[in-house]
C-alpha cells in the first residue's frame, strides 16, 4: 500500500501534532515530521496544510525576518486548533484500534 | 557550501518560487502571498541539504507540480484555466522568460562549470555591446577613448549581472535582451574580423599603417629631390665660377626652396657615422636648421664642406663662355651652353 496516500488522510493531525509541540516554520514543520517517521511527507502538501488549517482558525502566524535573507513565516497552534487536534486525535485512535482488530483477525502482524 | 554555490543557487530558488508564483496566478493575490510567503526562506534552507549542483527541479519537483500540490493540499480549486479567449497573451513574455530561467538555471545547477564562466560572459556582452557605441561615435576602434568605453562596457555589464537578482521585471528582461543583442551582434563581428584577417594575410599585423617615406627614396615630399634622391645641400656659383653664399632660391610659385627634410635626416645618419655633432634640435624634435639658404650650413661649418654625397665643392669652377647679351642686359635670362654645364664629377674637380 502506497503510505503517500495514507499520509495524506491524516496530515492535518500529524501538522497539528506537531506544531502543537512547539511553533515552527514551514520547512521545520516539515523536517520534525520526517525525523517522526512520515518520510513520504511532500514539502508542498505540509506548507499547504499549514495555510489551510491557518484559514480555518486553528493555526496563528506571524513572520521572523531574517537578515541573510527572505523572512520567515511561523505557525503556531491556538484553542480552536488543540479542540481540532483533540478530536481528530480520538478519531484516528478509534480507526486505528478497528484496523488492528481487523488485522489481529486476518492473523496479518501489523 | 562554499562560497561560489551560495549565489546561483539563490537565484535559483528565487526563479523557481517565481514559477510557482505564476501557477498559482490566478488566485487572489492575499491568498497567493499567504500560500507562497516564506517559501522562498524555506527553499533556501532546504537547498542547503542538498548536494552541491543539485537541479532544484529534480529535489522538489517541478514548479507546476509543486503548486498544484501546494493548491490541493490548501484545499484551493485547481487552477482556473482562462475561458475567455485571451487575446495576445499578457503573460507570454513571462512564461518565456520563465521557462528560460529554469532551463539555464538547472543547466547550471548540473554544469559547475558554466556558472564559473559566466562572469566571463557578462564581461564579453559589455564589450560587445560597447563596441558599436563606440564605433558610431566616430572615434574609431584606433583611439584609445573607444577602448575606454569598451572598457566600461564591459564594467557595467558585469556589475549589472553581478548585483543581487533583482525582483524587478524589467530589469531581469533587459539582461536577457542584452545577451540576445550581445550573440547577434558578435556573429557579424566574428565575420569582420575574420575577413581583416583574411586580407591581411591571416597575420596579427595593424591593417592599416602610415605610409612610409624612410622605406625608400620615394619622391614626394618638399624639398628638392634629384634623381629619386633627397638633396642634403645644394651649392651656388656665379657666371665666373665663384663660390656664393647664403643664397635664397625660389620656384615658379614663389616657394622658397629647401632641402627635405629626410635629406636633413640622411645628414645627420652621417654625421653619426663620423662622430661629429648630430644636427642641433628645436625643442618641439625639429632640426634646428635654416633649410632655404644655401649651402645649409650649422655650427662653426661653413656649408662648403662635402655632405652626404661625399662631394667637396671646390672653391673655384670654370668660368661661363661670355655670354653676347650678358653686357647689354645683365637681368636678362641666360640661356646656357650645353657644354657651359658644370660637370660635378668628383674626380674631375676634387682640387681643394
Amino acid at each position: 500500500m502506497d503510505a503517500t496516500q495514507l499520509v495524506k488522510g491524516v496530515l492535518d493531525l500529524a501538522v497539528l501534532a506537531v506544531v502543537a509541540e512547539s511553533d515552527g516554520y514551514g520547512y521545520d514543520v516539515v523536517r520534525r515530521l520526517r525525523a517522526a517517521g512520515l518520510e513520504e511527507v511532500g514539502d508542498a502538501s505540509v506548507y499547504g496544510t499549514l495555510r489551510r488549517l491557518y484559514a480555518a482558525g486553528a493555526l496563528t502566524s506571524y513572520v521572523v525576518p531574517s537578515d541573510e535573507g527572505p523572512h520567515r513565516k511561523y505557525y503556531g497552534i491556538n484553542a480552536q486548533g488543540r479542540t481540532m487536534l483533540e478530536s481528530q486525535g480520538k478519531t484516528w485512535g478509534e480507526f486505528a484500534q478497528t484496523m488492528d482488530k481487523l488485522l489481529k483477525e486476518a492473523r496479518v502482524a501489523s | 557550501m562554499n562560497e561560489s554555490v551560495v549565489l546561483p543557487a539563490r537565484e535559483a530558488i528565487h526563479s523557481y518560487v517565481a514559477n510557482v508564483r505564476f501557477h498559482l496566478s490566478d488566485l487572489p493575490s492575499e491568498e497567493l502571498d499567504e500560500l507562497v510567503g516564506g517559501l522562498e526562506a524555506d527553499l533556501a534552507e532546504r537547498a542547503t541539504e542538498l548536494p552541491d549542483g543539485a537541479d532544484l527541479s529534480s529535489a522538489f519537483g517541478a514548479p507546476e507540480a509543486y503548486a498544484a500540490e501546494l493548491r490541493s493540499a490548501a484545499g484551493l480549486p485547481p487552477r482556473v484555466v482562462e475561458a475567455v479567449p485571451a487575446p495576445p497573451r499578457p503573460g507570454f513574455l513571462r512564461e518565456q522568460e520563465l521557462s528560460w530561467r529554469a532551463s539555464r538555471d538547472a543547466f547550471l545547477a548540473t554544469h559547475s562549470w558554466a556558472a564559473e564562466l559566466r562572469p566571463v560572459w557578462w564581461v564579453t556582452r559589455g564589450a560587445i555591446l560597447a563596441m558599436p557605441v563606440a564605433l558610431m561615435t566616430g572615434i574609431g576602434l584606433g583611439n584609445p577613448v573607444a577602448w575606454l568605453m569598451v572598457l566600461a562596457g564591459a564594467g557595467l555589464s558585469f556589475w549589472w549581472s553581478r548585483r543581487d537578482p533583482a525582483p524587478s521585471t524589467w530589469t531581469n528582461r533587459l539582461g536577457i535582451l542584452a545577451s540576445v543583442a550581445a550573440l547577434l551582434l558578435a556573429i557579424p563581428m566574428a565575420l569582420t574580423v575574420m575577413a581583416r584577417s583574411a586580407w591581411s594575410g591571416g597575420s596579427n599585423q595593424a591593417v592599416y599603417s602610415e605610409p612610409q617615406w624612410s622605406a625608400g627614396p620615394v619622391m614626394g615630399s618638399e624639398g628638392v629631390w634629384v634623381n629619386g634622391e633627397p638633396a642634403t645641400n645644394l651649392y651656388v656659383y656665379d657666371a665666373d665660377g665663384n663660390r656664393i653664399d647664403r643664397v635664397r632660391i625660389f620656384n615658379q610659385y614663389g616657394q622658397a626652396v629647401a632641402v627635405p627634410l629626410e635629406g636633413l635626416e640622411q645628414i645627420n645618419v652621417e654625421l653619426g657615422r663620423t662622430s661629429q655633432p648630430a644636427l642641433p634640435t628645436n625643442p618641439d624634435g625639429s632640426r634646428d636648421v635654416n633649410r632655404v639658404v644655401f649651402p645649409i650650413r650649422w655650427g662653426s661649418l661653413t656649408g662648403w664642406e662635402a655632405s652626404t654625397g661625399q662631394w667637396e665643392p671646390p672653391v673655384k669652377i670654370s668660368t661661363l663662355p661670355a655670354d653676347p647679351q650678358a653686357s647689354a642686359d645683365p637681368s636678362a635670362t641666360a640661356t646656357p651652353a650645353p657644354t657651359a654645364t658644370p660637370e660635378p664629377s668628383p674626380s674631375a674637380t676634387v682640387s681643394p
